[in-house]
């Protein structure tokens, strides 16, 4: 047998490897929460619901038109969100008229508790049905209206005054809205 | 010599992930209610202090006429937070356990007469030194206007005149109680 001899040779160069490349896309869209709450004609920021003196129990109601008191609601979400509300309501400075006492918000008034409702209206329509938000935190916020994803809408309150109160001051309730996935 | 790629063709697969926080979370906005609620609450007191308790009307004949004295004035104190309209009436009122029941119950009118009486009130915005009939209103025994748009936090100053029935017996005793009344003067 023949010695074999093994020539093991270098062989140093450029090797080419021949390449193929393909690519797929992902689209993520992130869930955009966002809204504001605008004058009935859309064209400021809505601020103060200014009722001025109500009798003790009774109702102030946000009016209809353009020109309304009402609240637009300019929803820049784009995913459909659950809209719900509470209210706080701090005692105010003492005025010189009875003892300055905090309101509180309840299913029906009462002595220094008022009532407020809200619900979805039209731009010229008062709302057909009103929830009662008598949650004082964000836990105990109740359910207004439920949105598709960017509806706008038209939200109206309804107070009731309580049946008597502690003081004759002025009172400032805030109201919370809050939107959720 | 032939020199083979043992490697063979491969792939190359790039992969981007990309992973993005999660949604955000709820977005809250707020808006005001400013309001006040109607508050009324009055005093009587007397001119010089105290709470008013009764005007004593005594030695007086058929037909008479009496008018307050000064320090028999009530000082009405306003502790309303709106304009109020200041109402009275007035009404024997005989207790079941005084010797006024002896008698028979007077009746407010608009003028006296036989077991009528008429009674007035006047409202000031300060003590009267000089009280006149005719700023007064005829007080019956429903409830009528002393007094409209009284400001809030205004205090008043009532005067009264009583003028007794036409008839009578001597030492007949009547308790004759006026209530003062107040509402707002507008309703909002």
């Amino acid at each position: 047998m023949k010695k074999s001899i093994i020539v093991l040779l270098l062989l140093i160069g450029t090797v080419v490897i021949a390449q193929e490349s393909a690519s797929f896309t992902i689209t993520v869209t992130v869930n955009y929460v966002d809204f504001t709450l605008r004058n009935a004609a859309d064209s400021a920021p809505y601020g103060t619901w200014g009722i001025g003196n109500l009798a003790a129990g009774s109702e102030a109601e946000m009016t209809v038109g353009t020109a309304g008191d009402h609240i637009f609601v300019d929803n820049q979400s784009n995913i459909a969100l659950s809209f719900k509300a509470y209210s706080t309501s701090a005692a105010p400075t003492a005025c010189g008229f009875g003892t300055a006492t905090a309101w509180t918000p309840a299913a029906t008034a009462g002595t220094d508790e008022y009532k407020l409702e809200m619900g979805k209206g039209a731009v010229s329509a008062l709302p057909t049905a009103y929830t009662t938000m008598d949650g004082g935190d964000e836990a105990g916020a109740d359910l207004v209206y439920s949105t598709t994803a960017g509806e706008d809408f038209h939200l109206y309150a309804k107070l009731t005054a309580p049946t008597a109160v502690s003081d004759g001051c002025g009172h400032s309730i805030t109201v919370y809205v809050i939107a959720t996935p | 010599m032939r020199i083979s790629n043992g490697l063979g063709r491969y792939l190359v697969k790039l992969l981007f992930l990309i992973v993005i926080a999660a949604s955000l979370k709820a977005q809250s906005r707020s808006f005001t209610i400013d309001v006040a609620v109607n508050y009324l609450e009055i005093d009587l007191e007397h001119i010089f202090g105290g709470d008013y308790s009764a005007w004593w009307v005594v030695d007086i004949g058929p037909g008479d006429t009496a008018s307050m004295e000064y320090s028999e004035i009530v000082r009405f104190v306003n502790g309303c937070n709106v304009a109020v309209d200041i109402l009275s009436s007035v009404r024997d009122d005989p207790d079941s356990t005084s010797p006024d029941t002896l008698w028979l119950p007077w009746t407010a009118a608009t003028h006296p007469a036989a077991d009528s009486f008429e009674f007035h009130w006047a409202s000031y915005p300060s003590p009267p030194t000089s009280p006149a009939l005719v700023d007064s209103r005829t007080i019956l025994s429903t409830p009528s206007i002393v007094e409209s748009d009284v400001p809030s936090g205004a205090n008043r100053y009532l005067h009264a005149w009583l003028m007794v029935p036409t008839d009578g017996v001597r030492g007949e005793r009547h308790r004759l109680s006026s209530r003062i009344i107040v509402t707002p003067s507008v309703t909002p």
